[in-house]
């Protein structure tokens, strides 16, 4: 086990008590509790994390935070591995196991390394130009490309943890847990709003925890605690932490992502390892702080660069040293801070390079007090070392002779800040160039959404507590209408800081200087975009790829669209930002998809039936979400058997199949009548009560919607049907009619689907079996005849008997309250099997109704009139309005010409006719662009022997005996039929009224 | 009469599962069965709550998202002029409802066999029901007595208060196991007692 | 993801509603004829900005509702129902 070589004293945010142990790339290390892997491979002294994207260059960890370009890593094995997580955000725990990503074989030998000798032949755009031909060789040149370029490798297996999804509702929602937010979260507890404050890390406190500023008499890290106790103590405040705040949406809605058990080697029982919060807050206050960036010059990529936050980050937080001789490289007043801080940990800093040209300034005179160098004027022009920096070159700015080689083995970087405004900008918030600042702060937008502290650009901690207090109390003003005492501000002493310099890129020629250095992006690829033509930020950053990594470009876009701005010779603001999408950084799939996988995927709607088909050895089929019994094949059949056995049966003898899926609605009111009369084509005006009907249903724009049969069972009461798959849409289209279109009608709707199992009873002996069942009916063809409805008892369940068939033969739907569902269909196949009786599925429900002409879903298909599916005849001609009267006349929906139902045999009556065949006069595959229509349902007929279909045929049924095509165009098969009338089976309908 | 059959009959393992806590399980769930459960629609919303009074002796809430109850049964406001009678089953309800509200008055549709209740209860109750569901169930946004009609995924449910720590949740017959498996599920890490 | 304050349940997620399009057409007399139809069935202003359009609240009270929603923010000035909007 490798020691802590670079650890320093203080470092309040770990605890020296608590040693974890961890490996990396196999070696162990050991680390202490409070520790990211970052921090603990720094203070193990491991340089280098990683190779690059590109050009496969050893890297380092660069930042502290959620910005990381460099240090991704794979954690875990097997089914829970994780690619491309940021070890600067990953908690150390004991026994984490990471390795790192895009080498070959190792880290230190990287044999893919030879692309960054190659990059000269590798520019900006490379792929996009030299992979084009031959088209089909992409296929090979991805896979070369994939292996070369990427990142991590997805797991194998499934995930094994849960995942799950919360709601939840506050007044105000904090997001980021520094001095502004807990500030904010402090002035809006106190005044009683219900607060939700989040955080992206495990402890709260932001740059109070990085930096050693005194709040308040105290330290930041000891202000911090006493905050959160005091928050911790409000009824109304939750507190998030390991919850990045990953987007915002419209009204208010925020998506948080929680990692509950990212810190555990595994979840803890039934506990999930990421939780999705969707947040309502009527206020969102955005404490997201600002992200540093990096300053560009040659060889800025080297292990041993860093973010000047980063290093006081590290020293101040986790006593971790980055380096024992620094050199710190700022266009800011951050660059004094950074030395100071170093300086105190005992790191040997030495010397400050300061863009800016020397003036006046404490904080440099205190620098220099304590013996370190001050180069003000200059810059680093490069630093050298492949696998760590060893040395940099300073040299006045715009003076390249006078260089100067410094020995160090780290060096800081700070180009200035950057207002961490993501979130902002996806609440639709726009940004503004603030050329003092030299950052885009955001302009306020939309009411309800503030960026608070750093993240509007008020970088000092003092105003970072004001704004926060202040945005805490405004909420309340703007939620309640009252007005809050002003929470105390706790007193932190700063200097004054001088403005920052402009400084997009140092000037360099050959050496590469990477403005995106997770996606190895350099100055020279941003030039050379700009000359090739990509001149708009969006074409910049597809063709050179910048922004475009896991991080999203957080370092790296501001100083990628000044260049290019440099390049237009235009202002900054001119050019334009990227848009800013959620997530803010990336979110595990698992996390999108919370339970609903496996067993709880999509819920699973049942009959009442359901247990018995499953036991009785059933083929489910799923329809919409409920399931149904496809068929039920006996030991040694086909399920294509099971289904031609089961409709002969029904043909032959009696059959029961469950049909309670069918939509079923209560339509209520003295006004019942009139309403059915207005919904449907056909007439309802002198239906009988204890009568069914036919029912068809038109779109208001005249194509036929849905059909049913319909009862009368009561004088004011109408029980009706629908398909299965239109119940959620007719009763939606009944209750616009209701509510919108005719309100004074005194109708009440309600979908009664659930409350009724149905079952149809159907063959020729399907009224033996229910006389003997039934009990209060006389099912004679007499007292029940066809369309007749009875009301009795079947083992000792009420129901309900309708005489209608589906079909085609004699038949009676029962419909039995669903919890006796099961006990009527059980007591319906007792009483039959003396009469042979057996169940059967969709599937020979679906050939006996293709077999008898009737038309379904494949024929109702949104584009056919009444006319086209053989039902005009029942379209009222008399009623003064009903749904779709008024557009049904239209020329194009009355033309000769359309497609019309019609029935296909094929010509040598055993070829099977396929759902989907294009009809055509020729064979010719090449005819069936401009074919005469198409095959929607075909099935095998037990009755007929052979095989049948129901078309849509231009001219209809006028093309009767004739000989046309069916072409299946996937496969290229044809099948030669002939028209023939829809109804194959008893067109005179002598059976169903038997 | 047959005896009725609940579609949870087959999916409800009674004992306790998932966690075992210290202070006992987090949540205690059960079925309401056999249910009654009959909705009033009215024409005429005045007489309809007085007959609805007069049948079963509760006065139908007015307002939008409340209840009112008298042991164990409860009249639940489900929409403007329109309530869900709900009780254990003890009587034609349908027809008692029925015979005192004509159809001039309000449409009575008897949804006893289209429903299933699940009552929820125990100390982690309302964080259960907000990964269920989007509502706010702050105990001040969701008071005793409140009820709501919303979703759960893929899934209509109706939830009614009964206490501050008791819910009882009506789902659709047909999705009633699917429900009950989502539940129970989210319920593994408090410790679901399943009666 | 909106929030919609349904005028009867109160304020409610989007997933509970159903959109049902402009809240202005408004069906035609039986015998105002094709051209009538043709314009209450097809034809639609497209607003940039306040379009008063029918939500349904299917996962709620099953209510029409008319929602005012600007087109380019998604901001709702209004919810009413649909007997008290004037449609």
């Amino acid at each position: 086990m490798t020691g802590s070589r670079r650890r320093a004293e203080g470092g309040a945010g770990i605890d020296r008590s608590r040693s974890l142990s961890f490996s990396f790339d196999g070696r162990r290390f050991s680390g202490y509790a409070g520790d990211t892997l970052a921090s603990a491979l720094l203070a193990s002294g491991v340089r280098v994390v990683g190779r690059s994207f590109k050009y496969h260059r050893p890297r380092g960890v660069y930042t502290a935070g959620p910005e990381e370009p460099n240090a991704l890593v794979a954690l875990r094995r097997g089914a829970r591995h994780e690619p491309n997580t940021r070890a600067t955000m990953i908690e150390l725990y004991d026994g984490l196991e990471a390795v790192s990503q895009n080498r070959w074989p190792s880290l230190r030998l990287d044999l893919m390394g030879i692309n960054d000798r190659l990059s000269a032949l590798i520019p900006a755009g490379f792929y996009y130009k030299t992979f084009m031909w031959p088209p089909k060789a992409w296929m090979a040149y991805e896979r070369w490309i994939r292996r070369a370029a990427g990142l991590g490798t997805a797991p194998e297996g499934r995930d094994p943890d849960r995942y799950e999804h919360r709601h939840a509702h506050c007044d105000v929602l904090v997001v980021g847990g520094g001095p502004a937010g807990l500030m904010a979260a402090l002035a809006a507890g106190r005044a009683g709003l219900r607060v939700i404050l989040c955080d992206e890390r495990a402890g709260l406190g932001g740059s109070l925890l990085r930096e050693t500023h005194a709040v308040g008499g105290e330290s930041g890290a000891e202000w911090t605690r006493s905050t959160l106790a005091e928050l911790a103590a409000m009824p109304t405040v939750a507190i998030l932490p390991r919850t990045t705040a990953a987007g915002l949406f419209d009204h208010g809605t925020a998506t948080l992502v929680e990692r509950i058990a990212d810190h555990l080697p595994e979840p803890p029982p039934f506990l999930p390892r990421q939780r999705r919060w969707t947040v309502r807050a009527r206020r969102t206050l955005l404490a997201t702080g600002a992200i540093e960036r990096p300053l560009v010059f040659a060889g800025n990529d080297r292990p041993g660069v860093m973010l000047a936050s980063a290093m006081r980050a590290y020293a101040n937080q986790y006593g971790v040293l980055p380096g024992s001789r620094t050199v710190v490289f700022a266009n800011n007043d951050a660059g004094y801070r950074t030395a100071l801080d170093l300086a105190a940990a005992g790191v040997v800093v030495a010397a400050v390079v300061d863009s800016r040209d020397a003036a006046a300034s404490p904080i440099a005179e205190r620098v220099r007090a304590r013996g370190i160098e001050v180069l003000a004027g200059h810059v680093v022009r490069a630093a050298h070392g492949r696998f760590g920096v060893m040395s940099v070159d300073a040299a006045p700015l715009g003076r390249t002779e006078a260089k100067r080689s410094i020995v160090c083995d780290s060096l800081a970087v700070s180009g200035g800040l950057n207002p961490t405004a993501h979130l902002h900008c996806h609440a639709g918030g726009k940004l503004e160039w603030d050329e003092r600042r030299l950052c885009f702060v955001p302009l306020r937008g939309r009411a309800d959404v503030e960026c608070i502290g750093a993240a509007r650009g008020l970088f000092s901690l003092a105003e970072c507590l004001w704004d926060g207090a202040r945005a805490g109390t405004d909420a309340l003003g703007a939620l309640r209408g009252a007005k809050a005492a002003k929470a105390g501000i706790p007193a932190v002493e700063e200097e004054p800081e001088r403005p920052p310099q402009a400084l997009w890129a140092v000037p360099g020629r050959g050496k590469k200087r990477f403005v995106d250095i997770q996606d190895d992006v350099t100055a020279a690829d941003v030039g050379l975009a700009a000359r090739e033509g990509y001149v708009s930020v969006e074409h910049l950053k597809r063709y050179t790829t910048l922004g475009m990594g896991t991080d999203q470009g957080k370092t790296a876009n501001v100083n990628g669209l000044a260049l290019l701005a440099g390049h237009r010779r235009e202002a900054i603001p001119s050019v334009g930002t990227t848009t800013f999408r959620p997530p803010y950084t990336p979110v595990t799939i698992g996390a999108l998809v919370g339970r609903e996988t496996g067993l709880h995927f999509m819920p699973i709607r049942r009959t009442a039936m359901h247990e018995w088909h499953e036991e009785h050895g059933a083929v489910m089929i799923e329809t919409g979400l409920w399931m149904r019994p496809r068929c039920y094949p006996r030991p040694g059949e086909t399920p294509a058997q099971a289904v031609e056995r089961e409709a002969t049966h029904v043909r032959k003898t009696v059959g029961l199949v469950d049909v309670s899926t069918l939509g079923k609605i209560d339509v209520q009111g003295p006004d019942a009548t009139e309403f059915l009369q207005r919904v449907y084509a056909n007439n309802w005006a002198s239906l009988a009560v204890g009568k069914a009907r036919y029912g068809i249903m038109l779109r208001e724009d005249g194509i036929v919607f849905d059909d049913g049969t319909t009862s009368r069972i009561g004088e004011c009461r109408y029980f009706m049907t629908t398909t299965t798959a239109n119940a959620a849409a007719v009763l939606l289209h009944l209750e616009h009619l209701l509510q919108v279109v005719w309100p004074e009608l005194r109708v009440q709707v309600t979908s009664e689907t659930e409350q009724w199992a149905a079952m149809a009873l159907a063959g020729p002996r399907s009224r033996t079996v229910l006389a003997r069942a039934i009990e209060g009916v006389d099912v004679s063809d007499k007292a029940l005849p066809f369309m007749g409805v009875g009301f009795g008892r079947i083992a000792g369940a009420p129901v309900r008997a309708f005489r209608i068939s589906f079909s085609g033969e004699l038949a009676y739907e029962i419909n039995a309250p669903a919890d006796y569902g099961r006990a009527v269909w059980e007591a319906l196949l007792a009483v039959g099997s003396s009469d042979g009786i057996a169940p059967y599925g969709t599937e020979a429900m679906g050939v006996l109704r293709i077999e008898k002409g009737h038309v379904a879903g494949p024929e109702i298909d949104g584009r056919t009139t009444a006319e086209d599916l053989g039902l005009g005849r029942l379209v009222s001609a008399r009623k003064p309005d009903f749904i779709g009267k008024h557009l049904m006349g239209r020329p194009g929906l009355i033309d000769p010409k359309r497609l019309r139902l019609v029935g296909l045999v094929p010509v040598d009556g055993k070829t099977r006719i396929r759902a989907g065949s294009q009809i055509a006069l020729e064979t010719a595959p090449a005819t069936a662009a401009k074919g005469l229509g198409h095959v929607t349902s075909t099935a095998f007929s037990p009755e007929l022997g052979h095989p049948i279909a129901l078309a849509l045929l231009r001219g209809g049924l006028q093309r009767k005996s004739e000989t046309l095509h069916a072409l299946f165009p996937l496969d290229g098969s044809a099948v030669a039929v002939r028209v023939a009338d829809p109804v194959f089976v008893d067109p005179e309908g002598a059976r169903l009224r038997a | 009469m047959p005896e009725r059959r609940s579609p949870l009959v087959e999916c409800r393992r009674p004992g306790l599962h998932g966690a075992s806590p210290a202070g006992g399980p987090g949540i205690e769930i059960g079925e309401i069965a056999p249910l009654s459960a009959v909705q009033v629609a009215a024409f005429d919303e005045e007489k309809a709550a007085a007959a609805l009074g007069a049948a079963i002796g509760i006065a139908a809430p007015r307002q939008q998202n409340s209840t009112a109850v008298d042991g164990e049964t409860a009249v639940l406001w489900t929409g403007p002029a329109r309530w869900l009678v709900v009780e254990r089953e003890k009587r034609d309800l349908g027809e008692l409802l029925a015979r005192h509200c004509t159809p001039e008055i309000a449409a009575v549709t008897d949804l006893s066999h289209a429903r299933t209740a699940i009552r929820i209860e125990g100390r982690a109750v309302r964080t259960l029901l907000s990964k269920l569901c989007t509502l706010d169930l702050d105990r001040a946004a969701f008071p005793q007595g409140c009820s709501a009609q919303t979703v759960m995924g893929h899934i209509g449910i109706l939830l009614h208060c009964r206490a501050e720590a008791c819910f009882d949740l009506f789902v659709y017959r047909g999705f009633a196991v699917s429900a009950w498996e989502t539940i129970v599920d989210a319920a593994l890490e408090f410790g679901c007692q399943i009666r | 993801m909106l929030l919609i304050e349904c005028p009867w349940c109160g304020p409610r997620e989007q997933v509970e509603f159903t959109y049902a399009g402009d809240a202005k057409p408004r069906r035609p007399q039986p015998a105002a004829g094709q051209q009538a139809f043709f314009e209450y069935v097809y034809l639609r202003d497209n607003p940039r900005g306040p379009h008063r359009e029918l939500w349904h609240h299917t996962g709620g009270c099953r209510r029409f509702l008319v929602v005012t929603r600007d087109t380019l923010t998604h901001a709702i000035s209004a919810t009413a129902p649909v007997d008290k909007a004037g449609t």
